[in-house]
């Protein structure tokens, strides 16, 4: 059924979506010293799962169809020490503790997050070409 | 299964319909295209060579082209070999099926269009 393949794609764009609001996040909090936590801010990272497929779909004439979902936006530890003698969160040595970003890495991510949901996006118009394709048989 | 909708239509009724699954599946290997572990997987239409040997060996015009039932099968169809996260779906050939098979669909429902449009010139007598 059509509406099977858009749900497919919808979870994508929802992921995907997840995923680049994770990395304006990171990109937005990539010289931040403090937080709630205590600390600089650490680098986040999206993690992707397939869905399991619902329970009507395990049934034998179903094909048993996985869209995809976010299962956790996980906290990496690592930080950078950077040497800031004048900074106010500087310690006795002059040093601070930074978040561990390299927006070079976050742009690089965030095109493919882009990338991937245009590619959702077209497989959503190839099956809205093909139901309104199907529905101007009627006519 | 009538004499009027048997045949030709039938079958690419079941063209139809395969065109619609696989687009779930390929729909899925989009969505999955980052996904840690996941394999891609196809659609395979196992009537395929069933009917082109049928219409080769008894060109029967009663005979339904496609059989009564649709055999599909799922297979897994890496698009190369797994990356480093264990994902196998490579999104350039995932977005050329996507179209491919959109096209496949337009021909088959353009084909049962030319059928209909036949049988409704039949039947109003111009």
């Amino acid at each position: 059924m059509p509406h099977e393949a858009l749900n497919i794609s919808a979870s994508a764009l929802s992921a995907q979506r997840t995923r680049l609001n994770v990395i304006a996040e990171n990109l937005a909090n990539a010289n931040t010293t403090k937080t709630l936590q205590g600390g600089p801010y650490r680098r986040r990272v999206t993690q992707l799962e397939s869905e399991a497929p619902a329970f009507a779909s395990l049934l034998p004439d179903q094909t048993g169809l996985r869209g995809v979902k976010v299962t956790g936006v996980v906290q990496l530890p690592e930080t950078r020490r950077a040497f800031m003698p004048g900074h106010p969160d500087a310690d006795h040595d002059g040093y601070v503790e930074m978040p561990n970003i390299n927006p070079v890495m976050e742009m690089a991510d965030m095109m493919a997050a882009t990338r991937a949901y245009e590619a959702n996006v077209s497989a959503i118009q190839a099956m809205k070409s093909m139901a309104q394709k199907a529905l101007e048989l009627g006519r | 299964m009538s004499d009027l909708f048997g045949g030709v239509v039938e079958a690419l009724r079941q063209a139809s319909v395969f065109a619609t699954r696989r687009h779930e599946l390929i729909a899925e290997n989009v969505a999955n295209a980052e996904t840690p572990r996941f394999k891609a997987r196809d659609l395979s239409f196992a009537h395929e060579l069933d009917l082109a040997k049928l219409v080769q060996s008894a060109p029967d015009p009663k005979a339904p082209l496609g059989g009564s039932e649709l055999d599909l099968r799922i297979l897994n169809q890496p698009d190369g070999p797994a990356k480093l996260d264990g994902n196998d779906v490579d999104i350039d050939k995932q977005m050329v099926r996507v179209t491919q098979n959109a096209l496949y669909h337009n021909v088959v429902v353009q084909l049962l269009k030319a059928q209909f449009d036949g049988l409704k010139s039949a039947i109003n007598g111009r």
